[in-house]
């Protein structure tokens, strides 16, 4: 199972814009994405669940794909999160 | 008699008009059984009524776009994502059922856990998406109790042209169907200035008062209203001079921001044709694209605090690369880049320097070059990712709060090594990259000769430069009323750096709040300052402000107030300046 270890960049965190990006992104693949903390692993495709991971500012996550299109997927979320969500700016 | 309530401002500006309250029944989410074969019927019902919302909130998003740009959309998406949450579907069909409850209670169930689950995080800004979870699994109850489509707002006027609605509460979405419906104010009893709402609010700039409490019952229905969203207040039945007051300003600012508009495209120049450079403070790739198409020439001050998260400082090619977005933003317009202006008065939480653990006097202590100096690889990556981005466009360096020469020859030495690094890596920069220094040391501005020998430019940070030689903190209430830009130690001080920098031929820009306050431009314009940095959105007023003033009447109005041969004017500073400028013969009409 492919994994990355990905820094949240955002000047909130992982708060609900870039969530909601994250979540779109992860449902446009088959494979299962998980993201974890350390201490609890949640759902990349549930929004509920990646705002109570509370991903902060600077935090380090692991992000995980299984299935099919495992290997696209992780790419594309990891630049995803390592862009800062699309926004130079946060 | 008028009846004044108060709130949180929360989207500034005026609203006149007649109340219109939506009043909502209240939700009453019942709890009953169903039977064992009906779970399945039941789970059917509620998937149709997440269908529904969610329909809904897409046509919603897709006309929003139009009418109120991207930030408004993605905060529609955001309750649909939590709509469209597996998370959500399936733990109310679990609860469906195991506990053989209705759809309703299902949600009340799934939302109260996800409830607990958000209180136990320690960040307000997370733990407030609870009030959007809220919203969402409302409007789905609602959806079934009604057993209809959704119809919000039901009982709303189509068109709410000179109408300000009263609730108690509105979600993002409702907000958006009242901006097509043309609604002129809001007014809410509850919600927060940082909730979503409010944010689309400000987006859509509709004025908006929220937290008026009580507002539902002591408005009533068709009663004239008048809103100062600016204040927070709302008039009921505003007495005829209060009414005539705010259509009056109404009117005026209209008024105003039509004259606004007709400078957009005119240069920045004065009547007695001295051109201004104006350009913008600026890192948001929105207030990027604010600024060009309000005429700024580049970018006068680019900070680059936002890099500096919590945890460690980011690594050289993260800045790097940010850098290259704002050039590219721009279109590799000009683009002034300040190395970290951070210190323990100001974003200490967002660093965790060793250095800055004992500080007792924040503002005079380790902050801004003093704290880079002490952290020299931290400074030493950004420099290089500074230089690195100066090979793709026309970037400058420059470096806060200098206090001595010394410090500018450090630097100098700082940047001279990061060069050599990235030669030996074979990376591309360019050598001629000019290097400015703040000036807002009072003792530094007093001493330019020294400090500006190696320097090829100079910026005024007024705030800084101002609380210093004032020795006050505006922010502190106490104090503020002696926070005076026009005071004479002040005016001297700024007379002292331009005639300084005259001699010296250093081009000097001002970057503080002064530059972008039209009630200061003659003054500096007086002073000899002809490059501003502002933030974007005061670009237009100040742009205005020249085209109307003759910059050698202004000098002249300036020398006479310092010479004392204004002394009997009995007027401020600014106002003796704008006077001196009705004097002149040629003025335009």
């Amino acid at each position: 199972m492919p994994s990355k270890r990905v820094t949240i960049r955002n000047e909130f965190g992982l708060h609900a814009r870039p969530a909601t990006k994250l979540v779109e992104c992860a449902n446009r693949f088959d494979c299962e994405v998980r993201l974890s903390n350390g201490r609890r692993t949640v759902d990349g495709k549930s929004i509920m669940a990646l705002l109570t991971l509370a991903a902060a500012p600077g935090m380090e996550v692991l992000l995980e794909t299984h299935g099919n299109d495992e290997q696209r997927a992780l790419e594309e979320l990891e630049s995803l999160i390592a862009s800062g969500f699309g926004d130079p700016d946060p | 008699m008028t009846l004044a309530l108060s709130g949180h401002p929360v989207v500034r500006g005026i609203a006149v008009g007649q109340a219109h309250i939506i009043r909502r029944n209240e939700l009453d989410i019942g709890e009953y059984r169903i039977k064992a074969g009906q779970a399945d019927r039941e789970i059917q019902r509620l998937m149709t009524a997440l269908e529904s919302a969610r329909d809904y909130l897409d046509g919603l998003a897709s006309r929003i776009r139009e009418s109120a740009g991207g930030a408004a959309e993605e905060i529609i998406h955001t309750h649909i994502a939590m709509l469209s949450d597996d998370s959500l579907s399936e733990s109310a069909s679990m609860h469906i059922r195991d506990e053989l409850c209705n759809a309703e209670w299902a949600l009340q169930l799934y939302l109260e856990d996800l409830l607990s689950q958000l209180n136990r995080i320690n960040d307000p800004y997370i733990r407030s998406r609870g009030e959007d979870a809220i919203q969402v699994v409302q409007m789905v109850q609602e959806i079934l109790g009604e057993q209809q489509p959704l119809e919000p707002l039901a009982g709303v006027p189509d068109r709410l042209g000179k109408t300000l609605v009263i609730a108690t509460e509105l979600t993002p979405g409702e907000l958006a169907a009242l901006h097509e419906r043309g609604v002129a104010g809001v007014v809410t009893e509850h919600g927060s200035p940082h909730s979503h709402t409010a944010i689309l609010a400000r987006n859509l700039g509709v004025p908006t008062v929220m937290g008026a409490h009580r507002a539902q019952t002591l408005v009533q229905e068709g009663e004239a209203l008048v809103l100062d969203g600016h204040y927070g207040i709302v008039f009921a039945s505003p007495e005829e001079s209060i009414h005539k007051h705010y259509l009056r300003k109404q009117a005026e600012s209209h008024r105003f921001i039509q004259s606004l508009e007709s400078v957009r495209e005119q240069p920045s120049r004065s009547l007695d044709e001295v051109d201004i450079s104006l350009m913008a403070n600026a890192e948001r790739t929105e207030d990027m694209t604010l600024a060009m198409k309000s005429g700024a020439l580049g970018i006068g001050l680019f900070r680059t605090e936002f890099m500096f998260l919590k945890g460690r400082p980011p690594d050289e090619d993260t800045q790097y690369r940010q850098l290259l977005a704002a050039l590219d933003a721009t279109d590799h317009a000009p683009m002034v880049v300040r190395t970290l202006d951070l210190g323990a008065d100001k974003g200490a939480d967002l660093l965790d320097f060793q250095s800055l653990r004992s500080n007792p006097n924040p503002a005079l202590g380790l902050r801004a070059v003093r704290l880079c100096l002490r952290e020299l690889e931290v400074f030493k990556t950004q420099l290089r990712a500074i230089l690195r981005a100066s090979a793709h466009g026309p970037i400058s360096c420059l470096i806060p709060m200098l206090t001595s020469a010394s410090e500018v020859i450090t630097v100098r030495k700082l940047l001279a090594e990061a060069q050599e690094e990235l030669q030996l890596r074979g990376q591309a920069f360019n050598a001629e990259m000019p290097l400015g220094g703040m000036i807002e040391v009072p003792a530094a501005a007093l001493a330019l000769d020294s400090l500006a020998q190696e320097l090829d430019f100079l910026s005024i940070g007024t705030n800084d430069l101002i609380q210093y030689a004032l020795a006050t903190d505006r922010v502190d209430e106490q104090v503020a009323h002696l926070y005076d830009p026009q005071h004479p130690g002040v005016v001297n001080l700024l007379l002292q750096i331009f005639s300084a920098t005259r001699t010296l031929s250093k081009p000097v820009s001002v970057c503080g709040e002064l530059a972008g306050d039209r009630r200061f431009t003659r003054l500096l314009l007086g002073l000899g300052l002809t490059e501003f940095s502002m933030s974007p959105r005061n670009l237009l007023q100040v742009k205005q402000v020249i085209c109307e003033t003759d910059v050698s009447l202004a000098r002249t109005s300036l020398q006479q107030w310092v010479s004392g041969a204004a002394l009997e004017a009995e007027v401020s500073l600014v106002h003796y300046l704008d006077q001196g400028q009705s004097r002149h013969p040629s003025r335009a009409n």
